[in-house]
């Protein structure tokens, strides 16, 4: 009868006929081991006996319950539930520059929709890396389902972003309702990770705060100092071109999102200092943009503005950059795989 | 048939077997973290995982967090198959019926 307690026993194996090769020196295991045959794995079936069979598909049950326990839907919600939010806020932003009647039509709405895009385009990767951070997570249920809703909660939103860009105008509430569609995903889902959370034991663990490492310092704040560049030069007559040389800063950026300096490996670095910083540098991006779009002022006054307010939005991811954060997990505690020697 | 013909070569040692029911609830979760679940060996569960991923049950990603290299894994959906049958194989074996009919024609 194989062990059901100490799984290490059961499985710390793995011959399938490559000559004993690394793990030579391994304990014997204990699933009826009399049964296998290192070398072929044909004798190995014709040697399972039904108590084998049982002890197999305990073990199977109990690693399935071990890993489920595992997962951090605490942090699952979390991250789910900031990017509900923030997709509302940028949806939201996005179509009252494209459409509300009140936009600064002299600079024409559309020229900010680019403004706007960085931040929701780096959260994206940011978010990834919070989830690649957690030990375990579990993918949507029915993820194709998934996929295809969020694609035609889509499509109101295209239909009135296509409408302004034709003159049309639209109240705010219609705005807003078009914003809040495609937010009920992301929404959905962190009400699904609440729930998994409730049934969760994981709790964020008494970890003293680290700094970043360098590069995540680095990223951090030039994240930052990118969001207040971009929310400034919404001020200026020639942000055409300023954010044509950032959007290609932030192409290169979100290109190498797998790279050590990418925004994946900086977001799993991030902690809640960092989160709450990128949370305030979003939300005044998205206001500061919306005042310059709309706001009527004289070209000097309008580029004051818009450097203090591109300040401003910088300052508290700068800040956060170099402030200490406390993460559920220090990636220290990782080792990554072994390169297989065959 | 015998129910330990529906039996999968490729998950008859226990390790390749616990990777299996460790990933068969569609969650992707990182070497470190499996190596502690399993109570494996680093050597060993490299090893594993690399025979699944080159029969194609088991989906490999490698990336960063941190300056540090870390590789997850994933059950395919032939991987997730072929474990239902292999298990359905093994309760087959458990109940002592003398075929399997369960699961055999997803294969």
């Amino acid at each position: 009868m194989p062990s059901t307690t100490n799984l290490g026993d059961t499985v710390n194996r793995d011959d399938g006929g490559d000559g004993g090769d690394g793990d030579g020196d391994a304990p014997d295991q204990g699933n009826g081991g009399s049964h296998v045959n290192d070398a072929d794995g044909h004798e190995e079936a014709s040697g399972i006996d039904p108590a084998t069979a049982a002890g197999l598909l305990r073990t199977g049950e109990q690693i399935g319950t071990r890993v489920y326990e595992s997962i951090d839907f605490r942090t699952q919600a979390w991250v789910q539930s900031g990017t509900a939010v923030a997709t509302l806020v940028y949806l939201g932003t996005f179509l009252a520059l494209f459409g509300d009647e009140g936009t600064n039509t002299g600079f024409g709405g559309t020229n900010f929709t680019s403004i706007v895009l960085i931040p929701i385009l780096a959260l994206g990767q940011l978010s990834l890396g919070v989830r690649e951070r957690l030990k375990a997570t579990l993918p949507t249920h029915h993820s194709k389902l998934a996929a295809t809703l969020g694609l035609l909660s889509l499509i109101p939103f295209i239909c009135v972003a296509v409408g302004s860009m034709a003159g049309q105008h639209y109240p705010w509430w219609a705005l807003l309702a078009v914003a809040i569609v495609p937010a009920i995903q992301p929404v959905t889902l962190a009400i699904f990770s609440v729930r998994g959370m409730r049934r969760s034991d994981i709790r964020p663990l008494a970890a003293a705060p680290v700094p970043l490492s360098d590069a995540g310092e680095r990223v951090t704040a030039g994240l930052g100092l990118l969001f207040g560049l971009a929310a400034a030069s919404g001020a200026f007559d020639w942000r055409q071109f300023a954010m044509l040389a950032l959007m290609i800063v932030s192409l290169t950026m979100l290109a190498l999102y797998r790279t050590r300096w990418g925004l994946v490996s900086v977001g799993g670095e991030w902690g809640s200092a960092q989160w709450s910083g990128f949370g305030a540098s979003f939300a005044l991006l998205m206001a500061l943009t919306a005042i310059l779009a709309s706001v009527a002022l004289s070209p000097t006054w309008l580029g004051v503005l818009g450097v203090l307010g591109g300040l401003v939005v910088s300052l508290p991811l700068v800040i956060a950059a170099f402030r200490r954060s406390t993460i559920h997990e220090r990636p220290e505690e990782f080792w990554d795989a072994p390169t297989p020697q065959s | 048939m015998h129910p330990r013909r529906n039996l999968d070569d490729a998950l008859l040692t226990p390790l390749r077997f616990s990777v299996m029911a460790a990933l068969s609830t569609d969650v992707e979760i990182d070497f470190s973290t499996l190596r502690d679940l399993l109570e494996a060996e680093d050597s060993a569960l490299s090893k594993a995982i690399s025979h699944l991923n080159g029969v194609g049950y088991l989906a490999v990603r490698k990336g960063f967090i941190a300056n540090r290299p870390r590789t997850w894994v994933r059950a395919t959906s032939a991987g997730k198959t072929a474990m239902r049958i292999h298990v359905a194989a093994l309760q087959a074996i458990v109940s002592g019926s003398g075929s399997t009919q369960v699961a055999s024609g997803d294969k």
